[in-house]
């Protein structure tokens, strides 16, 4: 899994060094521009006003020095993100002046050697009878401008407004994003269209993700991860969109509708909206943050397929989060024992394990993962590590694949229904 | 002629259903939703608390809902949907309450719907996808549970319809059973081959789709003739509000948040026949006393402008 962000977060266009200098300081893999600051929707709004020559001109000037920085740091983003029209957008003439654009900006892209290239559908103020003919026409007009066999569009879900209340829009239903998938590459002769998911967009489409990101499965190639606050198209960061004290988006959908897909390919972080609230100066610590952030989420993800990796496990740990592994994975991954530092549960059995002195943790047959389940991880961390044992690692129980009702109150010190 | 219903909550008391469903008829219904739901809440279910309403015996309900029956064929106000309690399983509950509710609740649920003579009750599917792992997996609990009354729905001649409503991740709302509409289809046309008879169909619900941004006219599209009755009501998009339509706007062109000519257009294209059901009772206490008539008037006058968009 590779982890991006977005030039959008911390990038001005006129002069990106140093955007591109703190993302890459903040520990990303890499990242993706997002083309829209060319080409803002709310310039494309009122197009016949605001495309001046000397904005033409701008745009042109701050794709060339987008190009110059990447040349001279030899980076080649994974991806762009192609201008689109806002949902406010109120006007239908927009589409053949968004188009030259993005087939420009592609055009110059594909030039610096970047070969993915993300297009929104065109589903604003377009009649619902003809966003497949429009659409069709779009994205294989856009793959005309691709000079290199290996370059790819990407589809991504999109929210229809209807009466400033966001709805589901084009490639929101699996089927609709597998079957026009399938069209288009025919089309093109070769696998040249691939899909990102917008968790924004889902969001907004109040989606169940787990179904939604398990029905496109393989489909998925790239995950542009960004929370808002269920009404507004923005991209705040995850965690940190909310109503009423919870969080906005359906993080235990995602994470597990990640895991069910086996998603492995790129997860790009953006936290644009809520980093351009924050002072500049503050900007490369955000950024630190919000790489953070993503080694957080890819370890949800990876959980499951982790525990596969080692020819025996063992767990540290004999109270709610052991017994939460033992019900979501006991009978996938039948651990050796487990142990705990409360010496009065040695030689007990909990949830089908033998409660064991720490100790043999010295002791492991080869490839053995060990997890902490608790939550004092840094403090079990160090007394392992002091013990000299490997393969330690942390399990999670705040996104299970089912729940189940038997939790230990320690009030009550015993199991409760 | 107009086939316009509104919910019987708040608008028929139970000590007086001539005069109510006289009423009804005078402002202009023709149908009632049955509201068997407010003898059973989901408050109270929640807090396991049963009350013993649905212990009376079968004669005891029966004679119960005897004025209800001879009011609406006096006056000629149909009960043409009703809606039995929910939800229909509480997962943190004892299996005591749970048995009791398919047993017992439900049963004497279709009873009564055959004894109102009711051809189509609204059920709600369980929610449990997010405690199961799966929409698939909550989809098996609902459907033996609507396997379990099918032979009652048979023999009674009744539809029992599935509805599109959603769950809370904190108070952020997303869609939960029935919200796919292309699954919905198929599991009714399996189940309706299986019984050999029409004993599920579905009941889409405006203010829940709003919520949960289903494209009305694709989803209402998709069930074609599987659509037997409506809850039709409005929302801010936000929270289940159960307004009168086209109430809520964003933007200062005022255009409305629900995409109500989706609807229509759908509506038409599939040859809805069933009544243009509001689902409207908070309606009746959001407006003062004084000015529930007007309300209801109101109401039924977006009937009208529905019906004659769609017929």
């Amino acid at each position: 899994m590779n982890i991006l962000t977005t030039t959008a977060t911390v990038t001005r266009p006129e002069r990106p060094s140093q955007g591109i200098n703190d993302i890459k300081a903040a520990g990303f893999d890499d990242f993706i521009i997002d083309a829209s600051m060319y080409l803002e929707p709310r310039v494309l709004m009122r197009w016949n006003k605001l495309l001046t020559p000397e904005k033409e001109q701008w745009i042109a000037d701050d794709i060339a020095a987008m190009k110059t920085a990447l040349s001279e740091r030899g980076i080649v983003p994974r991806a762009v993100l192609l201008p689109y029209a806002s949902t406010e957008m109120m006007r239908s003439d927009y589409v053949e002046v968004l188009t030259k654009y993005c087939k420009m900006i592609l055009r110059e892209f594909e030039d610096a050697g970047i070969r993915n290239f993300i297009a929104r559908p065109l589903t604003v103020n377009i009649e619902t009878n003809e966003l497949d003919e429009v659409n069709k026409a779009y994205y294989m007009d856009l793959l005309g401008e691709c000079k290199c066999e290996d370059t790819k569009i990407l589809l991504v879900n999109a929210c229809r407004c209807v009466g400033g209340h966001l709805i589901r829009g084009m490639f929101t239903e699996p089927e609709q994003v597998i079957s026009w998938l399938d069209m288009l590459n025919e089309k093109a002769g070769k696998k040249r269209f691939g899909f990102c998911c917008d968790i924004g967009a889902y969001t907004l489409a109040a989606v169940n993700m787990q179904d939604t990101l398990k029905a496109m499965g393989e489909c998925v190639d790239m995950v542009w991860l960004r929370d808002n606050d269920g009404k507004s198209d923005k991209s705040i960061m995850m965690f940190f969109g909310q109503q009423g004290g919870e969080y906005t988006t359906d993080l235990l959908g995602l994470i597990r509708g990640l895991r069910e897909c086996e998603f492995d390919g790129d997860l790009i972080m953006d936290a644009s909206t809520s980093i351009h609230l924050c002072p500049a100066m503050l900007w490369p610590q955000y950024m630190k943050f919000e790489r953070e952030m993503a080694g957080y989420i890819q370890w949800q993800i990876e959980l499951e397929t982790s525990l596969y990796k080692y020819d025996h496990i063992v767990l540290f740990g004999a109270g709610n989060m052991c017994r939460a592994f033992m019900k979501a994975y006991g009978d996938r991954v039948q651990p050796l024992f487990t142990c705990d530092n409360n010496q009065a549960s040695w030689g007990t059995v909990f949830e089908g394990l033998e409660v064991m002195n720490p100790e043999v943790l010295r002791d492991l047959p080869e490839n053995t993962g060990v997890y902490i389940c608790n939550m004092y991880y840094t403090q079990i961390e160090a007394q392992l590590k002091e013990m000299g044992v490997a393969n330690i690692e942390f399990f999670n129980d705040e996104y299970l694949p089912t729940y189940h009702e038997q939790r230990i109150d320690r009030n009550k010190k015993a199991i409760t229904e | 002629m107009s086939f316009i219903s509104v919910q019987s909550d708040i608008a028929v008391c139970h000590e007086n259903p001539r005069g109510d469903l006289l009423h009804l008829k005078e402002i202009g219904f023709s149908a009632i939703d049955f509201s068997l739901h407010s003898y059973l809440t989901n408050k109270q279910l929640y807090n396991k608390d049963v009350t013993t309403f649905f212990d009376k015996s079968e004669e005891e309900l029966y004679e119960y809902f005897r004025p209800l029956k001879e009011a609406s064929k006096e006056t000629g106000v149909e009960i043409f949907q009703m809606h039995m309690p929910y939800p229909n399983y509480v997962p943190s509950a004892k299996e005591e309450l749970n048995t009791y509710l398919r047993e017992v609740m439900s049963v004497k649920a279709m009873k009564i719907c055959h004894y109102l003579d009711c051809k189509y009750i609204v059920i709600h599917g369980f929610k449990l996808s997010r405690y199961l792992g799966s929409e698939d997996a909550e989809w098996e609990k609902t459907k033996e549970f609507l396997e379990y009354l099918a032979p009652y729905a048979k023999e009674y001649g009744i539809t029992m319809c599935i509805e599109n409503i959603y769950i809370s991740t904190g108070f952020h709302i997303i869609e939960g059973p029935c919200c796919n509409a292309k699954k919905a289809a198929r599991r009714i046309d399996s189940m309706n081959e299986k019984f050999g008879a029409e004993v599920l169909g579905f009941c889409f619900d405006t203010g829940h789709a709003n919520l949960v941004g289903i494209d009305f006219e694709d989803f209402v599209s998709t069930l074609g003739g599987r659509l037997k009755v409506l809850h039709v009501h409005d929302n801010d998009g936000v929270a289940d509000l159960h307004q009168v339509p086209f109430t809520f706007t964003r933007t200062r062109e005022n255009k409305p948040v629900t995409d109500w000519d989706g609807f229509l257009r759908a509506l038409k294209v599939v040859e809805y026949k069933g009544a243009i059901n509001f689902e409207t009772a908070p309606v009746l206490k959001s407006f003062p006393p004084e000015l529930r008539d007007t309300a209801l008037r109101t109401i039924y006058e977006i009937g009208c402008y529905f019906e004659g968009q769609i017929r």
